[in-house]
């Protein structure tokens, strides 16, 4: 790919280790913001093949091949190919994904959709919760789907901030409050705890989330909020 | 304002006081003389600076012993100082959590067969594991205090032994405070090695050659503090003077690369290094044993999540001299791991397989001629992180063992 006369750096990676790892990552965010819902979440299991390549002037392209399942739903692995391009720049900006994913498994959730969402869009619903999952790993039966949603939602954020010093996951829904239905959209306000593993760090957000069976998952505002310290008689 | 000062100084001479009734005053110092103020009332009050003043910008926190409680108050006041009282009376803090622990300590177990190894325990429900482990085998298993926590906790590290003057081989759990699986699984390793002594053949052979030692709950004041405060929290609990933040990274701590990239030097980051190398006590304690034992042959440090099984070298990308022998033995590992429940481990050096870290535990233990220093991310891969389900302790701490056996039984069979 020289026809400009530039010079591209192809690098095989080890699939195993932390670039590929992260940028597997990032693919799994992007995923579940495309595809998540509260009955289906996909985590990739494996990256198989890994290469990088400088692109001159746009920023660091990954070439992946690798297994993604739909853990809720306990589907098969599906194997696939993926692009991930990181851009260049001083500021963070999310990576572009390209892929195909007609072959994502998409097992049939509508019923189960349907139900929950008729229960939750009852006019008196005021769904509310902490700790999610507490501090020994439990969730109630009833908040699971709860929590599905909070992890798609927060895959938009995780993807926003993704880049290549970065490796994120939910660890936990610290707050969730469901506010009034609108324009058929269940909406619910959302404090999430993301851990970012190359940093150590426990990032909180707050985040407005809609959904419905129809219009997926929506996150309408998102806000970064300041870490816990010791309380300054000014705050 | 000289009146007052004559009034402080009718207290200095007041020479005993009681650990009753105090209240910690958190004040701001605004005014523009403070440096005199601080030192006179430091001396005068018998205030104990728990954060000390250091800048008009910065905080101040102190307690306050009961018979400097109106002179400080009518100081403050009269000077127009700010404050909030944060502990009102720190006897009743200290009461609660005496009871506490006595009270789980009546609902202990009568014996390790009727621990639940299953759930997450509290500090005090291990510690009491611990002793009723060392009670039910006198002859295999001792308690060592090896050292003193920041808060002064005791750092308690189990010894199974079947003779004298045997080389060693050292297990650690819990050195970052919110990973509950590992010091879970530490108390389950404990009962598999007093059941298996005697049973096992393989665990057997070790134990005639080797002692081992367990610390389960490596960093006890972090893993209080996950209890009481903040599930999320990984460091020790040392204050950062100068800082709002408290706490040191144990694991950037060492004296391996230390202050190199790959720790911070921000104390209210979560991989802060600490001022200097072993800071903390928690790591002096483990640095001073692992010297004066002089003949520990393998080292495993363990934390979560990640599924992975590391070798040094964190700190740089050169790798150790000893880099293929160890990648052999960790693929068995993982291997043996995997074979029990499926579980998928990554393996190979820390600096490629997750993140480049410097000051780490199992660098400094491998420069230090141990060999086979090794350290684990137990499950899961994120879809809990940190907080496992108590259902995945048992699978977990069996699986994660028979990779340890593979890395004990090598140790015994390539003597150096």
């Amino acid at each position: 790919m020289s026809e400009e006369g530039l010079v591209m750096t192809s690098r095989d990676l080890n699939p195993d280790y932390y670039e590929a790892r992260r940028a597997g990552n990032a693919v799994q965010h992007y995923i579940n913001t495309l595809y998540g819902s509260p009955f289906r979440l996909y985590s990739v299991t494996q990256v198989h093949k890994a290469r990088t390549e400088a692109m001159a002037d746009t920023g660091m392209k990954y070439f992946l091949e690798f297994s993604v399942k739909d853990w809720v739903g306990e589907s098969s692995e599906w194997h696939g190919s993926v692009e991930v391009l990181y851009p260049r720049g001083e500021t963070q900006a999310p990576p572009q994904v390209q892929g195909s994913w007609g072959g994502l498994p998409q097992l049939n959730i509508s019923a189960k959709e349907q139900e929950f969402y008729q229960r939750y869009s009852a006019a008196d619903s005021s769904v509310s919760g902490k700790d999610i999952p507490d501090s020994y790993g439990n969730i109630d039966r009833e908040m699971k789907p709860f929590w599905h949603l909070a992890r798609v939602a927060a895959s938009f954020v995780m993807l926003n901030e993704s880049n290549e010093n970065t490796l994120y996951n939910m660890a936990q829904v610290a707050k969730i409050t469901q506010l009034e239905t609108q324009d058929d959209q269940l909406r619910f306000d959302y404090e999430v705890l993301l851990h970012n593993m190359v940093s150590q760090e426990i990032i909180r957000w707050k985040l407005l989330v809609s959904w419905s069976p129809a219009g997926g998952v929506k996150v309408l505002e998102t806000e970064l909020l300041p870490r816990c310290h010791c309380k300054s008689p000014t705050q | 304002k000289d009146l007052h000062l004559i009034s402080l100084m009718a207290y200095c001479s007041s020479d005993t006081w009681s650990f009753f009734a105090y209240t910690e005053l958190c004040f701001y110092m605004n005014t523009k003389d403070y440096n005199v103020l601080c030192v006179f009332v430091l001396f005068c009050l018998q205030l104990d600076f728990w954060r000390e003043p250091i800048d008009v910008s910065l905080p101040v926190d102190a307690r306050v012993p009961f018979h400097s409680l109106q002179p400080v108050r009518s100081f403050l006041a009269y000077n127009e100082i700010h404050y909030d009282i944060m502990i009102a009376d720190l006897q009743d803090l200290l009461d609660a959590e005496q009871q506490e622990m006595t009270k789980s300590r009546a609902l202990q177990p009568r014996s390790t067969d009727d621990f639940n190894y299953a759930t997450y325990h509290t500090l005090s429900e291990i510690n009491s594991f611990i002793d009723a482990l060392v009670q039910e085998n006198p002859n295999l298993v001792s308690k060592i205090v090896i050292g003193q926590s920041y808060e002064g906790r005791p750092l308690n590290v189990l010894k199974f032994s079947t003779g004298a003057n045997r080389p060693g081989i050292w297990i650690d759990t819990g050195i970052h405070s919110r990973e509950w699986v590992t010091q879970a699984s530490g108390t389950w390793f404990a009962k598999k090695i007093a059941t298996d002594y005697g049973r096992d053949a393989a665990l057997t052979a070790i134990l005639d050659r080797f002692d081992i030692f367990l610390e389960i709950v490596t960093n006890p004041d972090g893993f209080q503090f996950t209890h009481t405060s903040n599930r999320m929290w990984r460091k020790t609990r040392k204050p950062n003077s100068g800082s709002r933040c408290a706490g040191v990274d144990p694991n950037r701590n060492w004296d391996a690369g230390f202050g190199g990239a790959g720790s911070s030097s921000n104390p209210c980051s979560e991989t802060y290094r600490g001022t200097y190398a072993h800071s903390e006590p928690e790591v002096k304690a483990i640095v001073d044993f692992v010297t004066s034992h002089g003949n520990l042959k393998a080292f495993v440090s363990i934390h979560s999540y990640s599924q992975m099984l590391l070798y040094p070298y964190g700190y740089t990308k050169t790798p150790c001299r000893d880099q293929a022998e160890l990648h052999e033995v960790a693929q068995r590992a993982v291997a043996a791991l995997t074979s029990l429940y499926g579980t998928k481990y990554a393996y190979g050096s820390i600096i490629n397989v997750i993140y480049q870290a410097s000051g780490g535990t199992i660098d400094w233990t491998y420069d230090q001629g141990i060999k086979y220093s090794y350290t684990f991310e137990l499950r899961d891969t994120g879809r809990y992180g940190f907080i496992l389900p108590a259902n995945q302790i048992v699978p977990t701490a069996q699986e994660t063992w028979q990779a340890l056996m593979v890395i004990m039984d090598h140790t015994k069979n390539n003597p150096y």
